[in-house]
């Protein structure tokens, strides 16, 4: 029995240290043995540290093609100038930390990137900046991969619009994408074909498109990331359960200019979000099964726009303050329920006190149903007549959709 | 006194007219977004615009949401028109295009669709990524086909 134990202990030992031998740092620089990257690699044994000094590499198309750990500084820069891809990682369990990537030149062919991830699984990459790489961070068909704490920059001339997204994913499951700053890209998170993925904490701005954009994905989770200033915010397109907390959405201005565009999607959540000086806020055309709950929507031009063909969604505890238009739609029947919402424009009371006003709710005003059908009319806003065939309508509706009701409207905004 | 008024009608017929001119008009990428789906158009490659027969510009990010978009509705335009994959942003018209199905090249709404602007450059980048290539005619009469495969 002791033998078997000594023996036991032995080969541990004997795998522990034969580990740590294993695990080398090669260094690459003018004064190391090595002075390409590729070379280093080529040399690597599997999960060796290749270690980048502070200097600046000339090299494309370097294939990580072992399990290996890629680390530097933000001095330690490889330079694309403006050919191919600069990284590709092609085996799992690749590590790339620290370091700096730029210069990637754009092609009509191949959706070029800083670093690819090509169908491998496990990979990490934090820590990076990426600067003007066409594509920034490109995962296709990879599971279980993380991109964490990375800042990815597009070109930030303004008339060049052909750049690529920050991060974009294809064909990819159980990814994690946190604490990234994306900005100057054509999306700055991109999602076609991912699923059970989370995107936390993250910040998008100034992207040309999308902060964020799902396209037929489904069972995702985005919380806590910020979207301001992008040509819209976040676009979720035909996907299934996306669940939306936390998110704040800014400044999204411009006359197809959404803070949150929601297209052909079925049960998610959209919960304690903040809406604040977008064009739209809400735009949702296909959305079904949604609770949009806890949300703040202040002082944007469209609070939510819900078109005829949403189907069974919950519009509940909502704050909407200092919109021009609360609520408007293209439809004269709704499918939606709204219940509890707090609206800045209610003017009726609550006499036994319990907090709800006694008479319900009609949040699409009648000049918000004419814009709706007649777009220049806008010019109208804030005359004497529209407030005018405003109230005759609030009193005897006859255009607005006669059961878009709140009945339980709360007279204090929530506390969100 | 006569004459001036005549020439007058004239010019202001004629301005009339102008204004009216029916044509396309370059999609501005980055800030028009699509009739169809609501996305911004950015993809120099992927673009389309239909004009109606009485001026009405709907321009698309990608070939196939105007497709979808002209199925959903018996109307008759002016011009049909596509960017291709050898000469982005440019607007080619859609019936002397040849339309490469690829899986090798994603189009924006997932059907993989790419056009070229003649037969040549479309059997030159099939032979890259390979796939099937569709004459605009042949497009619309297997689209269904192409889009629930995911052909290519």
């Amino acid at each position: 029995m002791g033998r078997i134990v000594n023996l036991c202990i032995g080969l541990l030992l004997w795998l522990i240290t034969n580990q740590i031998a294993v695990a080398e740092v090669i260094k690459v620089g003018s004064d190391h043995p090595y002075s390409k990257i590729s070379d280093a690699i080529a040399a690597a044994a599997p999960f060796d540290t290749v270690l980048l000094a502070n200097e600046t590499f000339f090299e494309i198309n370097i294939r990580i093609d072992k399990p290996l750990t890629l680390k530097g500084t933000h001095a330690s820069i490889i330079d694309g100038e403006l050919q191919d891809e600069i990284l590709v990682i092609a085996a799992d369990s690749v590590v790339v930390s620290g370091i700096t990537v730029q210069n990637v030149g754009y092609s009509f062919i191949k959706d070029r990137a800083g670093i690819r991830v090509e169908e491998k699984d496990y990979a990490l990459i934090e820590n990076c900046q990426l600067f003007n790489t066409f594509f920034g961070v490109y995962l296709q068909k990879s599971n279980h991969t993380t991109v964490r704490g990375n800042l990815i920059e597009g070109s930030d001339g303004s008339s060049e619009t052909y750049t690529g997204n920050a991060i974009h994913m294809w064909y990819c499951e159980e990814i994690l994408v946190e604490n990234n700053i994306t900005r100057y890209h054509r999306d700055g998170i991109y999602l076609e074909f991912v699923n059970h993925s989370e995107v936390h904490g993250n910040t998008s701005f100034r992207n040309i498109r999308y902060g964020l954009h799902f396209m037929f994905s489904n069972y995702d989770n985005y919380s806590y990331n910020t979207f301001e200033d992008n040509g819209s915010g976040v676009a979720v397109m035909f996907s299934k359960w996306i669940n939306m907390k936390h998110n704040r959405f800014l400044n999204n201005w411009g006359s197809a200019s959404f803070g949150l565009l929601l297209k052909e999607i079925y049960d998610g959540e959209l919960s304690n979000n903040l809406f604040e000086d977008n064009t739209i806020a809400i735009h949702a055309e296909g959305a079904n099964r949604i609770l949009i709950a806890n949300n703040v929507l202040r002082n944007n031009g469209w609070a939510l726009k819900i078109m005829g063909n949403c189907f069974e969604n919950r519009i509940e505890k909502n704050n909407f303050l200092g919109n021009n238009f609360n609520v408007a739609t293209n439809s004269r029947k709704t499918m939606d329920t709204y219940e509890e919402n707090y609206w800045d424009d209610y003017s009726g009371y609550d006499l036994d006190e319990d907090g709800f006003g006694d008479v319900p709710h009609r949040p699409v005003k009648l000049f918000a149903y004419i814009v709706e059908r007649v777009p220049i009319s806008i010019v109208m806003l804030r005359s004497l007549f529209i407030e005018m065939i405003n109230v005759a309508e609030y009193i005897i509706p006859s255009l607005t959709p006669e059961n878009l009701v709140d009945s339980n409207p709360v007279l204090q905004p929530h506390p969100l | 006194m006569k004459h001036t008024i005549w020439n007058i009608a004239v010019g202001v017929m004629s301005l009339i007219l102008v204004g009216c001119s029916i044509s396309t008009e370059p999609i501005v990428y980055g800030e028009d977004g699509c009739h169809f789906c609501k996305m911004g158009i950015v993809d120099q490659r992927y673009g389309a615009e239909l004009v109606t027969d009485k001026g009405k510009i709907m321009k698309f990010d990608a070939i196939e949401c105007m497709v979808n978009f002209q199925r959903s509705k018996e109307q008759e335009y002016a011009f049909t028109v596509v960017n291709t994959l050898d000469q982005p942003a440019t607007l080619q018209p859609a019936v002397s295009s040849y339309f490469l199905v690829s899986k090798k090249l994603p189009s924006p709404m997932g059907m993989y669709l790419t056009g070229f602007t003649t037969l040549q450059q479309a059997v030159e980048a099939k032979k890259q990524f390979g796939g099937n290539i569709y004459s605009w005619d042949e497009l619309n009469e297997h689209f269904d086909t192409i889009k629930n495969s995911g052909d290519g």
